[in-house]
C-alpha cells in the first residue's frame, strides 16, 4: 500500500471482529489524514508488536475490559501516542474509565472519516488527557450568588488551564447563565435530553453553545414550564456524556433539595454549597443543608461558600467555619462590577485579576486543579 | 341564615428569589391582624422557611405535625376534614395584635413525601380564618401552583434592579398568564422601588404590559431591624417608610376606609408668623 504523504495519523486498529476490522481499515484508507498500519484482535497482541510500525494513534476496542485496562501500559510503552476507544454502543462508564486510564476519548463504531476527525478535534480541545472534574453548585435558598460564582470559576478554568470547560445550566426553570453571556441558544437542555439516546459526545457538542474561549454552555430551557419535560435520568446521561467532551463540567442547580439537585450532586466530584450573607439566617440554613449531605463527605469534596461576606477576611471566615463545626468554609466578597457584568451580558469578559473576588476565584481554581492532578 | 363565608387567601409569590416574600408575608399577616381580622400565616418554604426567623419565635408544632395528623387519620379511616388543624398553630402576639402561624417543618427529612394534596387539606382545615396569608418559594412546583389556584389574590413580588431577575420575573409572569390565571388576581408589587436602577420603572412596566399595583420603598434599615427584632414593620412604634407603605398596601386588600389625612398643625416660626395674619 502506498504510504500517504500528508497523513497526520498512523493508525493501529485493535478490534476483535473481522468485519469491523475491515470496515475501519477501509474508512481509514479513504480518508487523507489517516494511514492504516495494521490490525490486531487484542490489546495484548498490539502492545507486543506495534512498535515495529511506529503508530501515533491506536483505535482500540474498549468494550473488552482487558483492552481498556491495558491503556496505562500503552501510554507507557508508546508515549505521545494517542489512544481512541471504540465502542458499538455508548457507555459513559466505559468512556470515563478510558479517560481515567489515559485515553484521548471514545467514539462509536462504525464511523466515517469525518466523524473520526471531528472526534479527535473535540478531544484534543478538551485539554490534557485525564479524567474530568465535575463540580455541582448547590444552594439551600435562591439568590445565593452561586451562578455568578460558577460563571467566574468556569471562565478562570477555561482561561488558565486551556482545557475545555462546559457549563450545564440545570437551574431548569430560571437559569441565568445564558443571560450572563448574552447568549441566544439554538439548543437547550430540553433538546439535549430529548436526543440523548441518539447522540455521541461529538454530536452532543453543538448543543453546548460557545460563550468564551474554551468555554461552552448548555442553556436551561427557554420556558419555565419546559422543566417538567426533563427527567433526572436523561439529564444525568447528558451530564455524563459531557464529561467526555470537557475537562471540567460545572453544573448550576435550582435551589433547595429536589431529585434534580441531589442527582446532579451525586455525579459530581466536588460540591459547593453556596449561600449569600444577608439576614444572618443563612448560616442556620447551611447547617440544615449540611445535615443532609453529611453521609457524602467521605466520597465527595464539599465546601461551603458564603458570598457577599463583609468584612471578607480570615477572621470572618474562621468564625463562619466554626459556626459550621469546622466544615470547610470559604468566603467571597461583594463585587459590584459583577452586578454590572451580569446586567449587561458581559460576564464572558471576566473581571480584573487584582480584585479580591478574582483572587478568591483563582484560589478555588487552584484547589480544583490540585484535585484533578491526584486521581 | 347568613351565607357561609370562606377565607380570603393571599399568596405571596415570585419567580425571582430573595425579593422579600417573607418580609411582605409577615407584614401582611401582622397588618391584617392589626386591622382586626382573624388571620393565619402559613410558611410554605418547606425546606428553608424563614417565617419563624423573621418573627423571632420557634413554634412547638409545624406543618410536618399537621401532616402527620392527616396521615394518622388516614390510617385510622377518619376523614381528613375531622382533624383539627388549628391545634398545630402558634399564636404570635405583640401588644394587642396577634395572629396564628403554621411554621414550615423544622427538618428537611420531614418534608420528604410531603405532597401538595396534604398541604391543600391543611389549608382547607384553616378556612375558619378570615385571612390566610401564604409564603412560598420562587419556583413553579405542584405545591405553589395549587396554592396559586386557591388564592383569592396573588402578590407577585419583584425587585427590578437586576436584569437576570427581571427576566425571571417576566418569564414567570408570562407562565401565569399562559396558565390562565386572571390578570386581575395577580398584583404586581415592586419591592425596593426607589433604589438605584439601570432600568426605569416605565420600561419594566412596558415589558410586563401593565403598571405595578404597588411600589414598596427601599428602606433597608427598617427591613433589617424589623427582622432582627422579630417584629413586622407595620407594627413599628414609629412611622417608617417601609412600615407605612406596607400598612397602606394591606389596606388595599381589605375594605379599610381611607384614613383621614393627618392634619399637621403648623408649628415653628413661620406658623406663628402666618397666624398673625388670620
Amino acid at each position: 500500500m502506498a504510504k500517504k504523504k500528508d497523513a497526520r495519523w498512523q493508525v493501529v486498529v485493535i478490534e476483535p471482529d473481522g468485519d469491523m476490522q475491515r470496515e475501519i481499515a477501509a474508512t481509514l484508507d479513504v480518508t487523507d489524514e489517516y494511514e492504516f498500519l495494521t490490525k490486531y484482535p487484542t490489546a495484548g497482541a498490539a502492545i507486543s508488536q506495534s512498535s515495529v510500525f511506529q503508530p501515533n494513534l491506536f483505535l482500540m476496542d474498549v468494550e473488552a475490559a482487558e483492552n481498556r485496562r491495558a491503556i496505562p501500559e500503552f501510554t507507557k510503552a508508546f508515549p505521545g501516542t494517542a489512544i481512541l476507544g471504540t465502542m458499538s454502543k455508548w457507555s459513559n462508564d466505559i468512556a470515563m474509565e478510558c479517560a481515567q486510564h489515559g485515553a484521548l476519548g471514545c467514539i462509536l463504531k462504525p464511523f466515517t472519516g469525518q466523524e473520526l476527525t471531528d472526534s479527535i478535534r473535540v478531544f484534543e480541545k478538551r485539554g490534557t488527557v485525564g479524567p474530568t472534574t465535575t463540580i455541582a453548585f448547590f444552594s439551600p435558598k435562591g439568590r445565593s450568588g452561586k451562578s455568578t460564582l460558577l460563571s467566574n470559576l468556569a471562565l478562570h478554568l477555561a482561561k488558565e488551564t486551556g482545557g475545555a470547560v462546559g457549563i450545564i445550566d440545570a437551574d431548569l426553570q430560571f437559569g441565568d447563565q445564558a443571560m450572563f453571556y448574552d447568549a441566544e441558544p439554538k439548543y437547550t437542555i430540553l433538546e439535549a435530553v430529548r436526543d440523548i439516546n441518539y447522540v455521541s459526545p461529538i454530536t452532543l457538542e453543538p448543543y453546548f453553545m460557545p460563550v468564551a474561549k474554551n468555554l461552552r454552555l448548555l442553556c436551561c430551557p427557554k420556558r419555565p414550564e419546559y422543566a417538567e419535560l426533563i427527567d433526572v435520568a436523561s439529564l444525568t446521561a447528558v451530564a455524563h456524556m459531557a464529561q467526555s467532551l470537557f475537562r471540567y463540567v460545572l453544573i448550576d442547580l435550582p435551589f433547595g433539595y429536589s431529585p434534580f439537585s441531589v442527582g446532579m450532586c451525586e455525579m459530581a466530584d466536588i460540591i459547593y454549597l453556596v449561600g449569600m450573607m444577608n439576614t444572618g439566617f443563612e448560616v442556620e440554613h447551611m447547617k440544615k443543608a449540611l445535615g443532609i449531605f453529611e453521609g457524602w463527605s467521605y466520597m465527595k469534596d464539599m465546601k461551603v461558600i458564603f458570598s457577599r461576606v463583609q468584612p471578607c477576611d480570615e477572621t470572618e471566615r474562621r468564625k463562619l467555619q466554626k459556626e459550621l463545626e469546622g466544615f470547610p468554609t470559604e468566603i467571597m466578597p461583594n463585587e459590584y462590577l459583577l452586578l454590572a457584568a451580569a446586567n449587561s451580558g458581559r460576564m464572558g469578559r471576566g473581571i480584573k485579576s487584582d480584585t479580591l473576588f478574582a483572587k478568591k476565584i483563582a484560589a478555588l481554581a487552584g484547589e480544583i486543579l490540585a484535585k484533578g492532578a491526584t486521581p | 341564615m347568613a351565607v357561609e363565608r370562606s377565607s380570603i387567601i393571599i399568596t405571596v409569590f415570585s419567580t425571582a428569589p430573595g425579593v422579600g416574600k417573607t418580609l411582605v408575608a409577615t407584614n401582611f399577616a401582622a397588618g391584617l391582624a392589626k386591622e382586626g381580622y382573624n388571620t393565619c400565616l402559613i410558611d410554605l418554604d418547606l425546606q428553608f422557611g424563614d417565617v419563624e426567623n423573621y418573627l423571632g419565635f420557634r413554634g412547638e408544632y409545624t406543618l410536618a405535625d399537621a401532616r402527620q395528623a392527616l396521615l394518622e387519620a388516614d390510617a385510622r379511616g377518619i376523614p381528613r376534614s375531622q382533624v383539627d388543624m388549628t391545634s398545630f398553630l402558634t399564636e404570635w402576639r405583640k401588644g394587642n395584635v396577634g395572629f396564628a402561624v403554621l411554621p414550615a417543618p423544622h427538618s428537611i427529612t420531614e418534608t420528604y413525601g410531603l405532597e401538595s394534596r396534604d398541604v391543600m387539606d391543611i389549608v382547607e382545615g384553616l378556612r375558619s380564618f378570615e385571612y390566610i396569608v401564604i409564603d412560598t418559594t420562587a419556583v413553579f412546583s405542584d405545591l405553589n401552583m395549587d396554592m396559586l389556584d386557591i388564592s383569592t389574590s396573588i402578590i407577585f413580588l419583584g425587585i427590578m434592579d437586576f436584569i437576570p431577575a427581571i427576566k425571571n420575573l417576566k418569564s414567570g409572569y408570562d407562565v401565569l398568564l399562559r396558565f390562565d390565571y386572571e390578570a386581575n388576581k395577580i398584583r404586581l408589587v415592586q419591592n425596593r422601588s426607589d433604589s438605584q436602577k439601570l432600568v426605569s420603572q416605565r420600561e419594566v412596566e412596558k415589558l410586563f404590559g401593565r403598571e405595578f399595583y404597588y411600589n414598596l420603598p427601599n428602606d433597608f434599615p427598617t427591613a433589617r431591624s424589623s427582622i432582627n427584632f422579630g417584629v413586622p414593620a407595620v407594627l413599628g412604634t414609629t412611622h417608617t417608610k417601609l412600615g407605612d407603605s406596607l400598612w397602606d398596601l394591606v389596606g388595599m386588600f381589605t375594605n379599610r376606609p381611607e384614613a383621614p389625612k393627618e392634619t399637621t398643625k403648623p408649628t415653628g416660626f413661620f406658623a406663628k408668623l402666618s397666624g398673625l395674619f388670620r
